[in-house]
């Protein structure tokens, strides 16, 4: 299936790198803004077609794809979604717009297909959610969830730091309606140790009483389907009890494709979108073959 | 005679060393004090500031609204301060709300490296029109330099005084002189210093730092802070004034606050431990103390070899969550609190 | 309604003083198309008004292009230049600009964030907007085919700090902001960006100025905004004593936005190619007596001092152009002195704010 890319920045481009190296994907389009990012010349130079005409060239050219990444920015988000509906094109939107469905892989990946734009919350939402739903599957009574992620310094850019309170609201959205819990909490550190830290992700649960038997498999068992589309991921710690309050500690490594292996904060959102847009493909193969054998 | 403004966070920072246990009664109590003492700025709230209370860094007893309106309601004439760490608290959820309920003066605070995570909440309070501080923590991780970069990004952001923590307690006076010397002469508005005990500096440090030109100060009664306690107000105002400071302080009453302290907050009074050196040695956050200690407890492992394992990883205030894994570390290395590390 | 007519209208009188009975010396601009980049900012905003009023009561017949990142706030602000006929608004980068207005014939180039708060939190994107983004418009310039001028605005701030001795600053004066730390990278860019505008007038023949504001007061400046005019008018508008930092010894001069309007229409019309000119007021005053002057417009408590800084903070700072090349190459002077500025500037926001915030 032919998919697009807007945002020719960082993100965008190690979008770029996973979609070449997918079995279900091909980049129709890679588009920026300005014709002399690096971005687009890196995919000029991988052999991919480039525009600088930002969403017009979708507008004009609404061949080359079925589905958008878009990783630009809220505001432009807001202008491009209406745009991309008009067209019919499957968004994957990893702005912070919040316009579309949240989507996490390892938990709603098959409800995600059943409308046009997905949103792929934040980057600690994706470590920590299916650990959070997880607890909400197995647990009883659960008071309160609260998950702490420490990212490198130097993986946390301009647009982070200035949404630093949206990130925070985002996650613990996500947390909420994941888990059922009424009550969450996200925090967020960032560290400037040099090496770059990897990213890792706390969670902690308040529980009347905790059910370890029971959450052990399920915290297990969608690890391991985590890892199918982030191989950075990996269970650190738990879950345990300690100190009255249930914790599980993961750490994401990013894959190093075209963002540093420390931005695993990054990866991990991009790792979700590839997922997603992998499934889709998928969805619309198998009806396309049901079609024609009809 | 040179006028230095003393703020008092017996109430916040204090609130590590009870596991942001402190009660309502306590705040009342001891703000009535402070009060009476003319201590200009109080300040109140979980060990991390507004926002804070949470499984990572301890549940608080009392919540930020309870907190903030029983410590208003108690000040007649100090002025009731909180401590705010954008990535714990934002703006929607506590910044509006504290407001509310009668902030007078609002410290926002980041990691030493990070000023720019402050930019929108220093400027929402300067819209406000409240008074707004920044505040660099762990501050002894970068170079004189650096620190000045970063202050004078809060400064431009609308911050009208900054304040640099000493947060592991690690600092001699000579490098507090030579940092406030370049702070001073670099910024435009008032710098001041928050000084930790861990190695027995907290005082001295503060001199000097008054002495190369800072202008604001902390302190708390009996040095009730996290880890080895922090800089104590009492002995600073008696030092000040010895010294020539004006402080506006009245030292009799000011004693009498600390005496009520002692007698209605404190479990017990801080001192340099082993584990506080250690932890002052290593630069790791003050803070952490209490934690450490319970998890090498859990874990049965040495509290010291937690620390310097932390230090050695750059961890910062806020990434409690490490203690845990590092000790699971240490523990299946073989680390059995018995072995003395070498470092 | 009234609100909205009390406002618009300190607005039109100011360009009416401003403009006193020069119009005529301004026929240069007479049925031309002028086109400003950073169109919807606080000069750009002034620009358009005075050029609106040459439209509406001197028949001046000009098509005035707007160009910036962001016009929705401009549209809010003044929907009656928003949405006149004779006024064009492009929401574009220039920075990824493919073309200019292609009838452009007076171009002023004044697009670049001022505010520090940004410099100093995003440096790189800073340094980018103002060399990439001042290198973009003049390749464009260069193929208009009508084009009689280009204006660059550059900054008052590349003279580096002012000697104590110096009272105001000559344009021939060569000082330089230091390389020190980061306070410089909005200053460096603008020094980057005049060497621009001098490259392009030899190298491709294009005619162009350079002018270095200084400081401004007067409606269309955002209160949030990080300098001392705007900080004090929006202390008191808060009803509380305004909090000066440092000393108050500070000295800083003030030009109204409509005389600096019109004087870079001066320039733009009248100018020689090569030309340099400082904009701004060389009447200085120090900022204790601004505070005061504000203040003295609310029935507020007096300013506070806020006394801090070592000794090299606590050396006086000194920010005041000479304006005599603009005097007398081009017989320029101040319209509106400044505590009318003050006046008019404070009445401005308590219109709009209605007194409060």
């Amino acid at each position: 299936m032919k998919v697009a890319v807007i945002g020719s920045g960082n993100i965008g481009t190690d979008l770029l790198v996973k979609i070449l190296r997918s079995k279900h994907l091909e980049c129709g389009a890679f588009i920026g803004r300005s014709p002399d990012s690096k971005g687009l010349l890196k995919a000029q130079q991988l052999g991919v077609k480039t525009s600088h005409d930002g969403i017009n060239y979708i507008v004009e050219n609404p061949d080359c794809c079925d589905l958008v990444f878009d990783a630009t920015s809220a505001k432009a988000h807001f202008e491009n979604a209406p745009i991309l509906d008009r067209l019919g094109k499957f968004v994957v939107d990893l702005t912070p717009a919040k316009v579309g469905k949240m989507c996490v892989p390892a938990v709603n990946l098959d409800e995600c297909l059943e409308i046009l734009n997905v949103n792929m919350i934040t980057c600690g939402g994706q470590a920590s959610i299916p650990i959070a739903y997880a607890i909400g599957q197995t647990q009883k009574d659960i008071e309160y969830i609260e998950v702490v992620s420490s990212i490198a310094s130097r993986s946390a850019g301009p647009a982070t730091r200035n949404n630093l309170d949206e990130y925070i609201h985002t996650t613990e959205n996500g947390i909420r309606i994941f888990s059922g819990t009424e009550n969450a909490k996200a925090i967020l550190n960032l560290n400037p140790a040099d090496p770059c830290i990897n990213m890792q992700t706390t969670i902690f649960a308040k529980v009347k009483k905790p059910d370890l038997e029971a959450l052990k498999p399920m915290v297990e068992s969608i690890v391991n389907k985590i890892k199918h589309y982030v191989p950075g991921y990996e269970l650190l710690l738990g879950p345990t009890v300690e100190d009255g309050r249930i914790a599980v500690i993961i750490r994401v490594k990013g894959l190093g494709d075209f963002l540093p292996e420390y931005a695993g904060n990054l990866d991990i959102i991009n790792c979700a979108a590839i997922a997603i847009a992998e499934k889709y493909a998928q969805a619309k193969q198998s009806k396309k073959t049901q079609s024609t054998s009809v | 005679m040179k006028q230095i403004i003393v703020s008092d966070p017996t109430l916040r920072d204090g609130n590590h060393a009870v596991r942001h246990q402190i009660t309502k009664e306590q705040v009342k109590a001891y703000c009535q004090a402070a009060d009476l003492a003319g201590i200009p700025i109080v300040e109140v709230g979980h060990g991390n500031g507004i926002g804070a209370s949470s499984l990572q860094l301890g549940l608080a007893k009392c919540s930020d609204e309870e907190m903030l309106t029983t410590a208003r309601a108690a000040l007649k004439n100090s002025q009731l301060g909180i401590h705010m760490i954008p990535g714990f608290a934002t703006i929607k959820k506590d910044l509006v709300k504290a407001i509310e309920w009668g902030v007078d003066v609002f410290r926002v605070a980041a990691h030493c490296t990070e000023a720019d995570l402050t930019q929108r909440h220093i400027e929402y309070v300067r819209t406000q029109g409240k008074t707004v501080w920044g505040v660099l923590m762990m501050s002894h991780m970068v170079t004189d330099n650096i620190l000045l970069e970063e202050a004078r990004k809060m400064e431009q952001y609308g911050a009208e005084a900054f304040v640099f923590m000493d947060s592991s307690g690690n600092y001699l006076p000579e490098q507090v002189r030579t940092r406030v010397s370049t702070l001073v002469n670099g910024l435009s508005i008032p710098v001041g210093f928050h000084g930790h005990n861990n190695l027995g500096m907290a005082v001295a440090n503060s001199v000097a730092a008054v002495q190369a030109g800072a202008t604001v100060l902390d302190g708390c009664a009996r040095g009730f802070g996290a880890g080895a306690g922090n800089t104590q107000i009492e002995v600073l105002v008696a030092v000040l004034e010895r010294m020539g400071y004006k402080t506006g302080i009245d030292l009799y009453k000011l004693l009498d606050a600390a005496d009520l302290a002692e007698k209605e907050i404190l479990p017990s009074v801080p001192y340099v431990n082993s584990a506080s050196i250690v932890s002052g040695l290593a630069g790791v956050f003050s803070g952490f103390k209490r934690p450490v200690e319970r998890i090498a407890k859990e874990f049965d492992l040495d509290a010291r070899d937690i620390f310097f394992e932390l230090g050695k990883r750059k961890i910062i205030a806020g990434q409690e969550d490490y203690i845990l894994e590092v000790a699971h570390e240490l523990k299946a290395l073989g680390r059995n609190g018995k072995d003395v590390a070498v470092h | 309604m009234e609100k909205m007519s009390q406002f618009t209208d300190i607005v039109k009188d100011a360009c009416a003083t401003s403009l006193g009975t020069s119009a005529e010396q301004l026929h240069n601009l007479r049925n031309s198309s002028v086109t400003i980049t950073g169109g919807t900012g606080f000069l750009g905003t002034w620009l358009t008004e005075v050029l609106t009023s040459l439209n509406d009561h001197h028949d001046f017949g000009i098509q005035l292009h707007l160009i910036d990142r962001e016009i929705e706030s401009f549209s809010r602000i003044s929907p009656h230049l928003a949405s006149r006929s004779d006024v064009h608004l492009i929401e574009a980068d220039v920075r990824y600009l493919s073309e200019l207005p292609r009838d452009t014939q007076w171009l002023i180039h004044a697009a670049g964030d001022p505010d520090t708060r940004n410099h100093f939190s995003n440096p790189v994107k800073t340094l980018n907007l103002l060399s990439a983004g001042t290198q973009s418009v003049f390749a464009l310039a260069e193929q208009l085919p009508k084009i009689r001028m280009v204006l660059n605005l550059s900054s008052g701030l590349i003279y580096g700090p002012q000697p104590e001795e110096m009272e105001t600053i000559p344009e021939d004066y060569s000082g330089a902001p230091s390389l020190t730390g980061l306070q410089s990278v909005y200053s460096e860019g603008k020094r980057f960006g005049e060497m621009v505008a001098n490259a392009y007038r030899n190298e491709a023949r294009l005619p162009t100025t350079n002018v270095r504001p200084f400081s401004f007061i007067g409606p269309f400046q955002k209160l949030t905004s990080p300098w001392a005019a705007t900080n004090f008018i929006m202390d008191s508008l808060q009803d509380r004593p305004i909090r000066i930092l440092g000393d108050g010894t500070t000295l800083r001069s003030f030009m109204y936005g409509s005389d600096a309007a019109v004087w870079l229409l001066h320039m733009l019309s009248r100018g020689t190619s090569g030309d340099i000119f400082n904009l701004g007021s060389s009447e200085s005053i120090d900022l204790k007596s601004l505070a005061r002057k504000i203040s003295e417009q609310f029935s507020n408590p007096q300013p506070v001092i806020l006394s801090a800084g070592g000794p090299e903070a606590q050396k006086r700072s000194v920010l005041v152009p000479s304006t005599k090349k603009a005097e007398t190459q081009l017989g320029l002077s101040l319209r509106i002195p400044f505590d009318d500025a003050v006046n008019m500037t404070v009445k401005w926001f308590k219109s709009q704010h209605g007194g409060t915030l």
